[in-house]
This record gives structure tokens, sequence and C-alpha cells, in this order.
């Protein structure tokens, strides 16, 4: 199915006269120079040399300290210096593996960009990303120790690497990540170094990440949020322990793991998170050694995150804010409590980054006004793939006269300032409806639902001029519509409660609303799922 | 038992349950899924399934994850 090129250091002979120490010594240098060259390039090259023996990633396969991982990288780099491939979009099929980071690094190390695949991708859809990006290359698979380059090959790739490095054109990707448009097309997003570096610059000096910190890896290495892990680690110079996805399974086992391997620093989604309250493990597994939690991609229900600020008094929980049109995220929100209604906040822009409510063309400075995020920041993506017209609407000029020039990254959420001056997110625009003559955001019904006894999960579709909520959790319908009444105007009461097991999920672990919507328009809603 | 097919089968119609022992194994169930399961056996059966027993071996088929649940109600 794959074009698989692990396998490119077969038959290499090297020189026996030169003895195997003398080369191996010889290649980590190369090697180390070739790796140099891109961490320098994304700011994060001071010293490499004194930390070749820290342990950096931790997979199922074992340690890899940056000494054997720029060897890896090395190798990977070669491979497409060889093959004379340039400025070229390359696929790596994203196993939650140190090689999958390797190949990224490789790819980039060579002048390439990379676009991460998920290794469940079907077949067709593979086609259409390639063909969409122009994509020839696809790699999976290990970069094996044993099998070396030569010196001469090395010295030779490293040339041609320094020549290429130099020529970089300004506005070459670094990657582009594919999402599910809302046409159902995937769309690609073109990710920049300049963001990257401007993003990670800034994100760990506002929550000082050190050499002490000790990421545990949840976030699959196809989406981009990964990227606040893999780059946080290469900065800082840190372990992260890539977590399998079996582990999820085992939750004793996963809380045994974080706890034996020190862990002290969790990006997750809040999904993810929620697997550990729900199950509580917290009563029967020692998880004090995590000191961060940070979480990002959707709300975190308030009984799951309460649970977890509970479990763990002393543990600072953030709530991060972006999205995938930036590197990384522009906003942030320390929780200190957890609202007793409502939303967490989005709260405050990461330094990097400024943060505008506008509306109608004014920008927003009282509280309580409902108005649009804009973001400017050097970390905004340059745009979508072969979509001026979606890149134009999207990444604009000042959306007010009274902003400065440069680019705006129009979000898409609607937010207010709170009593702190903190964002606190209010609801998607496009999730803003018209029922009997009002305007609704079903957010709000969705954060006042989530705030009953007893509902876990909701989410609120509008259908044929009716507002439908679908919730998980231990409520029956009667005593959720009795309690609804209760805390919601009238006319934003739900039409119709749909009990459901769980929520279906798209792919990027958010409630898939659009598959709520066939049920609806299908009136498929048989037994499945249903309680 | 009749009663925990039929839930399991809603969850993964195209899973034989009577022959697979490799639910967990295979990945055919996820995260997700084990949630589903423990909030419908409460349910169903009013039993809990704590955390020390959510391991592949109570998941990898019905007929364990059903023995699991007889286990549990024993000990009551």
């Amino acid at each position: 199915m794959f074009m698989l090129i692990h396998d490119f250091i077969h038959g290499r002979v090297v020189d026996v006269r030169m003895g195997v120490a003398a080369i191996y010594a010889m290649q980590v240098v190369r090697d180390y120079r070739m790796f140099q060259n891109v961490m320098d390039h994304l700011g994060f090259g001071e010293n490499l040399k004194d930390d070749f023996d820290t342990v950096l990633f931790i997979d199922k396969d074992g340690r890899v300290t940056f000494g054997e991982f720029c060897q890896r990288v090395a190798r990977a780099a070669s491979y497409f210096i060889e093959k004379g491939v340039l400025h070229q979009p390359v696929a790596v099929v994203a196993d939650h593996c140190t090689d999958t980071l390797a190949w990224y690094l490789g790819v980039l190390a060579s002048g390439n960009y990379y676009v991460p695949v998920n290794p469940d991708i079907k077949e067709e859809k593979l086609e259409k990303i390639k063909s969409l990006a122009g994509i020839e290359i696809v790699c999976r698979g290990g970069i094996d120790m044993p099998r070396r380059l030569s010196g001469d090959e090395l010295e030779a790739a490293f040339r041609s690497f320094q020549e290429i490095y130099r020529n970089v054109p300004a506005g070459l990707p670094m990657y582009v990540i594919f999402t599910s448009g809302s046409t159902g097309e995937p769309k690609g997003i073109i990710k920049t170094h300049q963001g990257m570096m401007s993003f990670i610059d800034a994100y760990v000096r506002e929550f000082q990440f050190n050499r002490e910190t000790c990421l545990g890896s949840q976030t699959p290495f196809y989406f981009d949020a990964s990227a606040k892990d893999v780059y946080t680690a290469l900065k800082v110079r840190c372990p992260m322990h890539m977590l399998d996805s079996k582990l999820f399974l085992t939750p004793l086992k996963l809380g045994e793991y974080i706890r034996d391997n020190h862990i002290n620093t969790l990006q997750w989604v809040p999904s993810a998170l929620s697997i550990i309250s729900t199950l509580k493990v917290f009563e029967k597994a020692d998880l004090t050694t995590i000191r961060k939690v940070l979480f990002v991609g959707e709300v975190f229900p308030p009984k799951q995150l309460r649970a977890w600020m509970e479990a763990l008094p002393d543990t600072e929980f953030v709530n991060l804010y972006g999205s995938s049109e930036m590197s990384g995220i522009c906003a942030f929100y320390r929780v200190g409590k957890v609202p007793a209604e409502g939303n967490v906040p989005i709260g405050y822009p990461l330094s990097n980054s400024r943060l505008y409510l506008v509306d109608d063309g004014k920008v927003i400075r009282e509280t309580e006004t409902v108005g649009e995020i804009y973001v400017a920041s050097d970390a905004l993506a340059a745009g979508y793939l072969n979509d001026a017209e979606k890149t134009a609407a999207v990444f604009t000029g000042p959306p007010s006269p009274e902003l400065p020039e440069g680019t705006y990254y129009r979000s898409g959420d609607l937010a207010k300032y709170g009593p702190n001056e903190e964002l606190v997110f209010v609801s998607r625009r496009d999730y803003q409806i018209k029922h009997m003559g009002h305007r609704i955001e079903l957010g709000e019904i969705e954060a006042i639902t989530l705030d009953v006894a007893g509902v876990e999960k909701c989410c609120c579709v509008y259908q044929n001029s009716k507002i439908i909520l679908f919730y998980t959790g231990d409520i029956d319908k009667a005593d959720l519509s009795r309690q609804l009444r209760e805390r919601l105007l009238s006319y934003m009461v739900p039409n119709k409660l749909v009990p459901m097991e769980t929520l279906p999920l798209n792919a990027n672990g958010k409630i898939d609303r659009t598959r709520l919507l066939d049920k609806v328009m299908d009136k498929a809603i048989g037994r499945k799922g249903i309680k | 038992m009749d009663e925990l097919l039929e839930f399991l089968e809603e969850l993964h119609p195209d899973v034989d349950y009577e022959t697979c022992d490799t639910l967990i194994d295979d990945g055919i169930l996820d995260s997700f899924d084990i949630i589903s399961i423990i909030s419908e056996v409460a349910d169903m059966f009013d039993v809990t399934i704590s955390a020390e027993y959510i391991v592949p071996e109570n998941f990898n088929s019905a007929q364990a994850l059903y023995d699991l649940i007889t286990y549990l109600e024993d000990e009551g």
C-alpha cells in the first residue's frame, strides 16, 4: 500500500580498514552537524552536543538519546538528499513512535516539508491527499541503528545539505496538516517554520517548561496539537514518553506508567483526560507526580475537570485556546476554580499573539458584549493549500479601521470579556441560530445543559426549526427536561431530547455534529446508541 | 448473557461475539467503548466495574466480560 523507504541503507559497504569504532565516531560527528543545522534553523540548537546522552524520546521500543535521535534524523535526511528530493512535500505515516519524529525532522533537514498522515487512513483518502498536495513519497517505518551510512556518503550528504538549507525559500512550508473540511474534502493548512519558532518560544516561557519537565504524549502525531509536545521536548531537551494508545484501555496501567516514569506534564484532549476521571483511577493509583495539565481542543466537561482538580489540588490546570490555522495556541487560562456555570474562560493572549473581539467593524473593549475573535500573531499559518479564495476569507486584513495593518485570522468563535478582562467563549459563529425570532447560541444551551447533575456530554443541533439536544449521562429525559425549563429561557429549551450511550466523535476527537444532524435527517435513530 | 450480547452487538454489529476473544488485542473495542460498556453494565446488572478490573483479559471476549460481571455480583 505504501512505498516504504526504510530500506534505503541496505547494502551499503563500509570501509573496513578504518575500523568500526572510528567510523562510528566520525558518523556521530557528521550526523550531529546535520541535525544541528535544522535545530539551529528552528532556534533550538544551542550547545546541542552537551546533551547527546540526554534521554529525549521514549516509545514502546525503548529510550532514544539526543545523540541517537540526531543520527536517525541524518539518516532520514540523507535519503531525500540522495534522491534529489528538494522543496517537496513528503507524507509521513504518523505511528506513535520515535521514528515518525525522525522522519519529520529528516524531511525538514533535507529542505523539504512533511505531511502527517493517520496510519488508519483509507487508501482512497490518502490518494486524494497525495494528489492535492503533489506528494510522491510516503514514508513509514523504522530507521534502524545498525544500518548505517558510510562516512563518505554522510559527508557528501552534509555538504549538499548545507547548500540546500542556505537556499530554502523564505515561504517554504514546515508542514501541511490536513483536516476534514466542512464540505467533506480534506483541507490542507500550511504551517511555517517562523510560526513554530514564534509559538514554541512564547509557550515554553509562559509555562516554564524546562529539563525537569517530563511529557506524557497522548495526542497522535497526525494532529498538529502534538507539536506542543514534540517541539517543547526538542526545545527544552526534556524526556517525552509516547503513550501507547492501548494504555488508555487499561486505566490503572496508564496511571502506573505515569507514576513509575515520573511523568509530570500532560497536554491531552479533555476526552482522554476524562477517561481517567470517569473510571475513577484517582482512587486506585497515585497520580500526584502530575504537576501540569494543559488541555485543548474541546470543552472539558466541568464535572470531569472538577474531579481532576479535587484529586490533584496542587497541580496547575490550563485551558488552551488555538486552532489549526496557527502553530500551537494563542490564548490560555489558568483554572483556579471551575466556574459554577458556563465554560472555563479562553483567558488571555499568549505573548506572541494579540486577540481582538470585533463586531460589525468595531473593536469591543467592554465586558459582556459578544464579538468574533480575530487573532494577529507571528504563528499564523500561511493559508490553505491551493485555495486562495478560502485563505483570503479567513486570513484577512484588519477587521476594523481601529486596528493596525497586518494579517488577522478570523476564528469563527464568538466570545465576550468577563469581569477580569478574560475572554470567555460563547459559541461557534456557525452555531448561532435564529429560532422563533430569537438569536440563540447553541453553545449556550450546551453549556447550561452540562451544568445539570447527571449529564456527561451533550451536543445541540438545529434542524427543521427544532432545537435537538443529544446527551449522555445518568439522567432521564423527563428529569433533564424539567431542569432545563428551570434554567433556560423558554424559547431556548430544546424541542427534543435524545439520550445517547455515546456521542459520535469526528477524526479530531470532537463531537461530530454532522453525524448527529444526519441522524436527525435520516430519522435513523434506531436502537443503536440509544438507551 | 443474552442481554449483554445484545448490547455488545449494538456497539459493533459486525463482530461475532460468540467466537471473538481478541476484542482488545485486535483493537475492536476502544477506550470510549469501554466507558459505554461500564455504564451499561452498571445499569443492566447493578454492578460497578472499578478501575482495577479494566484489563484486556476481562474485555477480550463477551464470555470473559460476563464472567467478570458474575464474579462481581457474587462479591456483591
